[in-house]
Parts: C-alpha cells; sequence; structure tokens
C-alpha cells in the first residue's frame, strides 16, 4: 500500500465517519423528543401506580450494582415544574418458587414509604399473586420505615397480649422535663402521645443545657458512651419507650433501688427519670394539658430531635427534607391497633412497680436480633403477613427494607 | 502527460493488502453508530476484539506454526465483526475467549487468511452463545449510561429481556433506519450498514449476488409467511433487524468463505435466507442469521464441486470429465 493509498483511505475513513454520525445525529434529533414523551407516557403508566407524577428519571446504579444487586431500578418523580416528589425503586429477591418483584416509591427523605405494589411478572407465580391484594397494599401506604413482619419481631408472643390502657386519658400529646439537669449537663424529658385513649407513642431524651446535641444522637455520635460501654444509651431509651407501649401505664415498670429495672432486658441505665415524668405526662393527659401547654422550652412535639419509639436513633429530621406530597402515619399495629378493635382481648394481668419486686423479664431486649440487616429497634412499623404466605410476605417486606437501605445511601451521595 | 505501462493494462487494485482496510474502512459507520449508541463500553469491546484478534493470531503464527507473520488487517475486520454483532453487555472475558476460538480455532488451524471454511467471526458468535447462553437475553437501551464509566467495568445496566425492538408495531422509520432500540452493539444502525455497503461496492470489494439473492429470498419469504398482513415497513423491518442486514453485506461479501462462482453464490444467499426463514419462524431467532450463514458455509465446497465457470472455449454445459460418482476427474489440459 503506497503512502498515497494509505491518505486516501484516511481521508475516505473521515469522510464516511462524518457522514454516518451527521445521520445518526438528525435522526436522533427527529426522533428524540416523540421517544421522550412516548417514554414518559409509559412510565406514567407503570410507575404512576405508585407515585404518580408528571415526568420520572431513571437513577443511574451503576455505582450501586455490586452492593446492591437486588436494586433493579430506581427513579426520580418530578411534577411540572420540575420539583422533585420522591423516588421509586425496583427490588428483585429470590422466592421459593422464583422471582418476585416490587416497585416502590419513597418520600423525599427516603423515610416514609407511600405505596408498594407487587410486579406481575408475567408467570402468574401463584405464590406471588397472593400478595398481590389490596389489603396487603395498605398497609404499605404511608408508613415509617423499615418495616418487619409482625411474626418477626421478636417481641411478638408479648405483643399478642393487649395491656389495659389507664383509664380517662386524654388525646394529644404531652411533654414533661426534668427541672435540672444532672452531672453531666442533660435534662431529660418525655413526651407521650396518646389517641383513643391509649399511648401509642413515646419519646425519651435529654437536651443538654449547654446547647448542645441532644442525648439520643450524642449516644449514637459515639459523643455520649455509658460507662459499661455496652449497649448505647439511645438503644435502651428505645427499649424502654416500647415497653411503656406496651404495657400502657409507667407503674407496671418495676424499678429497683439502684434506679434499674430488669423488666427490660439489656437496659442498665437508670430508668427512674423516664418512669417519673412518664407519670407526670399520664397526669397532664389526665388532666387534658397538652404538649403546647406544658413544655417549658415552647417546642413542638415535631421539632424534638429525640428518640421516638420506633424511629431511628438520630436519623430521623422532618425539617431536613420536607414531603409536601406525603403524610407519614406512625402506626404500631400490634401496640395500638389490637385493642381498638376488640378490648375484650385486654387481659388484667397487672404488674406492681414496687422496689425489688417481683418483675417479669421481658423478651423484649434492648438490641435484640436484626431483620434485614438492620436492628429490630430501628423497624418503624410492622405489617401483618399474607395467612398462607408467611414467606412471600417476609421476602416482600424485605424488598422495602432493601430499597431503603440503598435509598440512604443514595441519598448521602456515597456508594 | 501520458504515462506508458507495459500489459497488461486492465489492472484493478485487489489484494489482501488492500481489500481488508476497505472493508475495515466499510465497518467504521457500524462502529461510530455502536460508540454513538452504547459509548465507551462499546469502544471498549472494538479495541479489545481487534487487539485481542491479531495478538492471537500472531501468536500462533509465530509459535505454533512456526511462520512469519505477515501482516494484514483481516484480523482487526474479525475482530471487529466479532465484537459488533455481540450484545453490549457481554463480559470481555467471554469476548476474548470468542476472539481466540475464532481466530486460533476457525482460521489459523484451517491455514489462516484465505483457508478458513467457516466465517471466523460468526463462528465465534455461535461458540458464545451455545458456551455462555445468557449472553443472547442481556440487551440493553441504547444511549442510557453510555459514557459512565461504571459500564466498562459492569456493562451497560439498562436490560431489556430481548432485542425485539418496539418498532414494529408503531412503524417508526427514523428508528429502524437509525437503529435506536436494543440489539447488539453495531448491526442496528442499517443506515450505517448501507453507507458501509456504498463504499464496499463503489471499490468493488462487494460481490452481490449472495448478498442480493439472501435478501431476495428472506422478502420474498415475508411476503409469503406474512399474507395479508404484509406491509411494505414490514418486510423493511423484516430484513434490516436480527443482523441480516449486516450479514448480508459483511458476512456475504467474505471471499474465502462464500463459493468462487456467480451461481454458487446466488444459491449460498439463496440456501442461506432458506435457512434464516426456517430457524427465525421455528427456532430462536437470536442464532437464525449465524447459525445459517455457518451452515451455508460448510456447504461451500459441494457449490464450487457442482458449479463450475464456463471454461473458455468449450460449450457451456461442459465444465469437465466426470467419475461415476459425479467429481471432475480431468479436463481438457489438466488433471483434477
Amino acid at each position: 500500500m503506497t503512502r498515497t493509498t494509505f491518505r486516501k483511505m484516511l481521508t475516505q475513513a473521515a469522510v464516511l465517519f462524518l457522514v454516518t454520525i451527521t445521520i445518526l445525529l438528525v435522526m436522533n434529533l427527529i426522533t428524540s423528543q416523540r421517544l421522550e414523551s412516548e417514554k414518559q407516557a409509559g412510565f406514567q403508566q407503570t410507575l404512576g401506580i405508585v407515585l404518580p407524577a408528571e415526568r420520572y428519571s431513571e437513577i443511574s446504579l451503576v455505582p450501586y450494582l455490586e452492593k446492591y444487586p437486588s436494586i433493579k431500578k430506581a427513579y426520580e418523580a418530578c411534577d411540572d415544574g420540575g420539583t422533585l416528589l420522591g423516588y421509586i425503586i425496583d427490588v428483585t429477591a429470590e422466592t421459593e418458587t422464583g422471582e418476585i418483584t416490587t416497585r416502590m416509591s419513597f418520600s423525599l427523605d427516603g423515610e416514609t414509604l407511600i405505596a408498594l405494589r407487587v410486579l406481575d411478572d408475567g408467570e402468574k407465580a401463584a405464590e406471588n399473586e397472593k400478595v398481590r391484594t389490596l389489603d396487603f397494599y395498605n398497609q404499605f401506604a404511608n408508613i415509617r420505615v423499615p418495616a418487619a413482619l409482625l411474626s418477626d419481631l421478636p417481641n411478638q408472643n408479648l405483643t399478642s397480649k393487649v395491656y389495659p390502657a389507664i383509664a380517662g386519658l386524654t388525646d394529644g400529646t404531652f411533654r414533661e422535663m426534668q427541672q435540672e439537669a444532672d452531672e453531666s449537663g442533660y435534662k431529660d424529658f418525655v413526651e407521650v402521645a396518646v389517641k383513643d385513649g391509649r399511648i401509642v407513642q413515646v419519646t425519651w431524651d435529654a437536651t443538654q443545657t449547654d446547647g448542645g446535641i441532644n442525648r439520643v444522637k450524642a449516644s449514637v455520635d459515639g459523643s455520649y458512651v455509658l460507662s459499661d460501654n455496652k449497649v448505647i444509651w439511645a438503644a435502651q431509651a428505645y427499649a424502654m419507650q416500647n415497653k411503656l407501649i406496651e404495657v400502657q401505664d409507667p407503674a407496671k415498670i418495676a424499678i429497683k433501688s439502684d434506679g434499674t429495672t430488669e423488666v427490660v432486658t439489656d437496659v442498665t441505665v437508670s430508668v427512674n427519670a423516664f418512669v417519673t415524668l412518664a407519670n407526670k405526662c399520664i397526669e397532664d393527659s389526665k388532666n387534658g394539658f397538652t404538649a403546647a401547654s406544658v413544655t417549658p422550652s415552647g417546642e413542638t412535639p415535631g421539632e424534638t430531635s429525640g428518640e421516638t419509639a420506633g424511629e431511628i436513633p438520630g436519623e430521623s429530621n422532618p425539617d431536613d427534607t420536607p414531603t409536601p406530597t406525603v403524610q407519614p402515619t406512625m402506626e404500631t399495629t400490634a401496640a395500638s391497633g389490637n385493642a381498638a378493635e376488640d378490648p375484650a382481648q385486654a387481659t388484667s394481668e397487672v404488674y406492681t412497680g414496687s422496689e425489688d419486686g417481683v418483675v417479669q423479664n421481658s423478651e423484649n431486649g434492648a438490641l435484640p436480633d436484626t431483620i434485614d440487616g438492620l436492628p429490630s429497634s430501628s423497624i418503624k412499623t410492622k405489617i401483618i403477613g399474607v395467612e398462607g404466605s408467611q414467606q412471600t410476605s417476609r421476602i416482600v417486606v424485605s424488598t422495602v427494607n432493601q430499597a431503603y437501605v440503598f435509598l440512604k445511601e443514595y441519598l448521602i451521595g456515597e456508594p | 502527460m501520458i504515462r506508458k505501462y507495459p500489459a497488461p493494462h486492465i489492472h484493478k487494485e485487489m489484494n489482501v493488502g488492500l481489500i481488508y482496510p476497505r472493508v475495515l474502512i466499510a465497518l467504521l459507520p457500524c462502529a461510530a453508530a455502536a460508540v454513538y449508541y452504547y459509548g465507551i463500553r462499546a469502544l471498549l469491546l472494538l479495541m479489545t476484539a481487534m487487539a485481542s484478534y491479531v495478538i492471537s493470531d500472531y501468536l500462533f503464527i509465530q509459535f505454533v506454526r512456526h511462520e512469519t507473520y505477515v501482516w494484514d488487517a483481516s484480523g482487526l475486520v474479525s475482530g471487529a465483526i466479532l465484537a459488533l454483532i455481540l450484545p453490549p453487555t457481554v463480559p470481555i472475558l467471554y469476548l476474548v475467549v470468542g476472539v481466540f476460538f475464532a481466530s486460533v480455532v476457525v482460521k489459523q488451524c484451517f491455514g489462516g487468511v484465505g483457508c478458513n471454511i467457516f466465517n471466523p467471526a460468526l463462528a465465534g458468535r455461535a461458540f458464545l452463545s451455545i458456551a455462555f447462553p445468557a449472553i443472547d437475553s442481556a440487551y440493553v437501551q441504547p444511549i442510557v449510561s453510555r459514557w459512565s464509566p461504571g459500564t466498562l467495568l459492569y456493562g451497560p445496566i439498562d436490560m431489556v429481556s430481548s432485542a425485539t425492538p418496539w418498532i414494529s408495531q408503531k412503524e417508526r422509520v427514523f428508528e429502524l433506519l437509525s437503529g435506536r432500540y436494543p440489539g447488539t452493539v453495531g448491526t442496528t444502525c442499517a443506515a450505517a450498514i448501507i453507507i458501509g455497503c456504498i463504499y464496499l461496492a463503489v471499490h468493488g470489494i462487494l460481490r452481490p449476488q449472495a448478498p442480493l439473492a439472501y435478501l431476495a429470498v428472506l422478502c420474498a419469504g415475508y411476503w409469503v409467511i406474512s399474507g395479508t398482513q404484509a406491509s411494505l415497513f414490514g418486510m423493511f423491518y423484516w430484513i434490516f433487524t436480527g443482523g441480516i442486514l449486516f450479514a448480508a453485506v459483511f458476512v456475504m461479501g467474505d471471499y474465502s468463505t462464500t463459493p468462487t462462482t456467480n451461481y454458487g453464490r446466488i444459491l449460498f444467499g439463496a440456501g442461506a435466507a432458506v435457512l434464516t426463514l426456517l430457524i427465525r419462524n421455528m427456532g430462536n431467532p437470536s442464532y437464525a442469521v449465524g447459525f445459517s450463514v455457518l451452515a451455508m458455509n460448510a456447504a461451500v465446497p459441494i457449490l464450487d464441486l457442482y458449479i463450475r465457470p464456463k471454461i473458455y472455449g468449450m460449450p457451456s454445459w461442459f465444465s469437465g470429465k466426470k467419475n461415476k460418482y459425479g467429481k471432475i476427474t480431468e479436463r481438457e489440459g489438466e488433471q483434477v
């Protein structure tokens, strides 16, 4: 091949390349807009079932492929003006009979599951079809995540018992705070939410008098360490909150002479302040004093950074990520729902809160087993599985938790 | 100024040193479309396939056949074709295995350039389809994440279950021509293939008999099979998708794996088309083009045996004396 021929070939190659690229650009310019509108129409049909929006854009999963192989697709949903409304995630999990794919939408902060659907796989796997019911789907509507199947939680035996509520409670949120700080500079406060005459939500935390971060956050961050160096304070507070929701009466939490309790295993801190403040909240409720009227600092309940029963310690901060389209609801199914439905089931078992008295050891420890890699203490919502399809229900709930963990990492921006 | 040359005065620049570079140039539009749609992943596949093919050829010739390696662009052409007919998600390791098979087993073991019976790229593709069948169900949407560096490691991730284009239902001519639908790396863009085809035809490299026979029989088959539902768009969709057009231009024009006579090439193309129709309608459409062409590659020696060119000065029906088995044993002035 001569140099002239070589040069000629190079020129020909360049011409062919330019012609091809020009044709491709022109053709794709013509088709792009049409394809995009068709794509959006398709998205609205398929993704709109979990989060209606005007525009959807796919999130690149490349950096997350290795760590989250079950996450198959992720989308951002926006309104007309381009404002982000939430996220949609598809998760595929293995089942005994094959695979199951769930599609779910999350709020902007990733803390609330807006809706969930089990996708039709086309093969109509019988097991998958069983969980594709409206009743099951409704349990996933606007709930706080992570979630767990009720039967998977370690306190299932106890939660099946429903303790009677204290008579005369007024609905509302009640808050009490210690007047003086302890030696660490913290002032404990307890917040109790009453609904339908039952305690449905409890918060136990402490504010620092010098304006520092609350004790829950500090213990999660590692700046507040307990001397026994076992279970962090936030986890112990969480366990106490759950116990109060369960037994409905602070008097049922027996306190020993050193201020600790054996009612809840793994709780080693003094619970004197908690029980005292909880009792005051109960009195407030009986008297109809709401949080706004009794809180010295003037904080509204939503602004506290405290440890609310069922929330991940230190992660909840609704002010940072407002979710205008979502109204999250906090429901502890076993604790509040059953009693209202069937008060006759309520037992008359009463614990005597005597010092060093007979106390019943709880199976609901401060840090029980993990669920889907998340500590049970972080579970915010309990889901009742579909009868006869517990395993598939469990997998569906598991996909929610996988999507939750992925979304958290995505929102932080560090794969 | 008129320059004088001795006879022969009919001269055509046709040798290995020029044909393969020109085929490579003809493949450039397809490669450009591949990179346009699948970005750096396509570029990586093309570069890897071409480089590993040349290296494989070189190593085999130098160290197994103990001969001197003579450079030609055939390795680049076969490597590029193999990369273009694979899905963009194919793992690099699989690609290298396919290249090794195509280079060593299919080409060098048969004697190298011009001696191979089967088209190396197609044989490599068939080998990968059989050895790693998952690659045939891993197609992706074009353009999505084409410049994401992560695709170099993991491949494009916007998977679709098959390469079946949706454009067939909507009769989208531009999409069909531009190839903007899930498919193999470089065989979906009909416009690019047509540009390459024109280039080859202009330079006299493309022997049109086999491609034309192939496409003609396929078109006829479409009208017969579709019956009243047949349409012009449907016919173009039929021949522009599934790698048919690419195979017609870049595979059926291969000199060493197609018959030497015009009639032979027509039969070759027609036979491949019939097999393609059969496999496409009754078997796995992913294998339709590749396996039908490979099957006809195997039939090339037979076609060359029975379809001989007319011997100059002899009646057209004469092509030599045949023994009782039909084999030509003697022609005028030569022993066969």
